[in-house]
């Protein structure tokens, strides 16, 4: 290496030749880094999607259940069920809590397997199904039924989620 | 050339080569650059594998869930609650009913169902001006009324043939046939030859004796006796080992049998509970005191409702992954879990169907 430095009069030459200066090797491992960063960020893109994609089947049977449930709740001309009430506390706000079944506020959490009346579970706790009745008409003899199944996404703190709606008319 | 001198002299100490310090240097940090990348590139394989395995799994159990949701949605239809009169293949004595519970079927104490009900696009009526003994082998339709031709075409050997009695009021005969050739559309008269080999079996002669006769007009289609079970057992039959559970979907109420169709693979476990109607026509269904584990002969026509419960796992187990080597079989419905860790993936889903077929009677 010292002979490098006597050797003065076709200095940029000889320069050339001797290899990677140490700037030269941060910015190409910078660049490296950025490419890596990129790609690792588009892998836990992909199992982020994969999650949200599960989320959402799950969300959805957990609203069609609860739809299902609405509909074959007892409702006569005599009686309402209490899920089957137009409580009037209407959501505007998206990705509100619907009236039913605590009346807009947070609703118990239930887990991929699970029915808030049942005692299994499995997975976590992650979602919120709400529900809302309007009575369309003033005879109440038709329903519309409007099941919301939510879920916080933590990684960028947003609520997804679905919402279902059916109409339904007194059975007796 | 004095000039040039030095130059050259130093162009000679350039290719004296690398030392062996540098050699090595760079070879280490080249080493160390290949296994990072290598590091990563086993990650990546890993996880695509891991994710691809659930994508997969999750795909199979949207698939199972929306055919079963299907099936047992339209238990049912067609046959006023329950079928009477049951003969031919699946013809035991007993009134097929609309939906029967098998509590603790499989090996692993997975549940198994049956649903009963009527193609609803293949209805026609049979011919009027045609009388038929109970004992009859041969259903007559008329191919000249409306599409009747090329429903008649749909019907072949090893379906069922199913008729419902709409013209004897008060009384819910719905009859079931396995059909033993193709339909025959011939006019005036086009034909269903059903099995009569059974006709004296009980079911079906407290309905329809030896001595009397089919109503002449009977609403019939293809009777669609369906049966969802998971074959985790070690035999000759079906493609299901204890290693490879697979959901089986059976057509012809002859289960488990080797012409069953395989519908999704790796379905450990199959749950089913039903809410029930008391006879008040008001249960509620949240309520889940209503519901309960099986159906009896009594009630199957008053099912109301059926949760539908199933796990799902990876079709093979992962022992490097931490998330799942503690992994065992959730306990699910009235099946406790499994006791031992295998390092499975699982999946659990759930919903509910409405059977509405049998709250219209």
């Amino acid at each position: 290496m010292k002979q490098v430095k006597l050797t003065t009069q076709k200095g940029l030459r000889i320069r050339n030749q001797r290899g990677f200066t140490l700037i030269e090797i941060m910015i190409s491992a910078a660049i490296m880094g950025f490419a890596l960063v990129v790609m690792i960020s588009l892998h836990s893109q992909a199992v982020r999607s994969n999650m949200h994609a599960k989320r959402m089947t799950d969300c959805t049977y957990l609203a069609q259940a609860q739809m299902e449930q609405l509909h074959a709740l007892p409702w006569t001309s005599s009686s309402t069920a209490s899920s089957l009430v137009d409580s009037g506390v209407d959501t505007t706000a998206p990705w509100a809590y619907f009236e039913h079944p605590s009346g807009g506020a947070q609703p118990p959490a239930r887990s991929a397997g699970n029915n808030p009346t049942t005692n299994y579970a499995f997975g976590p706790r992650a979602y919120y199904v709400s529900w809302d009745i309007e009575v369309q008409d003033t005879n109440s003899t038709w329903l519309k039924m409007m099941v919301r199944c939510q879920y916080l996404d933590r990684a960028f703190n947003q609520w997804h989620g679905t919402t279902i709606s059916s109409f339904r008319f007194r059975d007796s | 050339m004095m000039i040039q001198r030095p130059i050259a002299l130093m162009r000679r100490t350039i290719r004296r080569g690398f030392t062996m310090i540098e050699l090595a240097i760079s070879v280490a940090m080249a080493t160390f650059v290949v296994m990072g990348l290598y590091g990563i590139f086993t990650i990546q394989t890993q996880q695509l594998m891991n994710q691809d395995m659930r994508m997969e799994m999750h795909q199979n159990a949207r698939f199972a869930l929306e055919i079963l949701s299907r099936s047992i949605r339209m238990a049912g239809f067609g046959s006023r609650g329950t079928i009477v009169g049951a003969m031919g293949t699946g013809g035991d004595g007993n009134a097929q009913d609309v939906v029967v519970a098998y509590d603790s079927y499989g090996t692993n104490g997975s549940d198994a169902i049956t649903v009963a009900y009527m193609e609803p696009s293949l209805v026609m009526n049979t011919s009027y001006s045609t009388v038929e003994a109970c004992t009859t082998s041969t259903i007559s339709f008329n191919p000249n009324h409306l599409d009747y031709f090329d429903r008649l075409m749909q019907f072949r050997t090893g379906d069922l043939l199913m008729c419902y009695d709409y013209a004897a009021i008060g009384a819910n005969n719905t009859y079931l046939w396995s059909i033993t050739s193709d339909a025959s559309a011939s006019t005036p008269f086009g034909t269903i030859n059903v099995d009569a080999s059974s006709a004296t079996l009980s079911d079906f002669s407290a309905v329809c004796s030896s001595s009397g006769n089919l109503t002449p007009v009977m609403r019939c289609s293809k009777g669609q006796v369906i049966t969802f079970y998971i074959d985790d057992t070690d035999n000759a039959v079906g493609p299901g080992t204890p290693s490879h559970p697979v959901l089986m979907m059976d057509l012809n109420n002859n289960f488990p049998n080797n012409d069953d169709v395989p519908l999704v693979d790796n379905v450990e476990d199959l749950q089913l509970q039903y809410c029930i109607d008391d006879g008040t026509r008001a249960t509620d269904c949240s309520v889940f005191s209503n519901w309960t584990n099986t159906v009896t002969s009594g009630n199957a026509d008053e099912v109301w409702m059926v949760r539908i419960m199933m796990v799902l796992r990876s079709p093979k187990p992962n022992y490097q992954d931490f998330e799942w080597s503690g992994n065992v079989r959730p306990a699910l419905g009235n099946n406790s879990a499994s006791s031992t860790a295998d390092g499975y993936y699982r999946n659990v889903v759930t919903t509910e169907v409405t059977v509405r077929n049998n709250r219209l009677y």
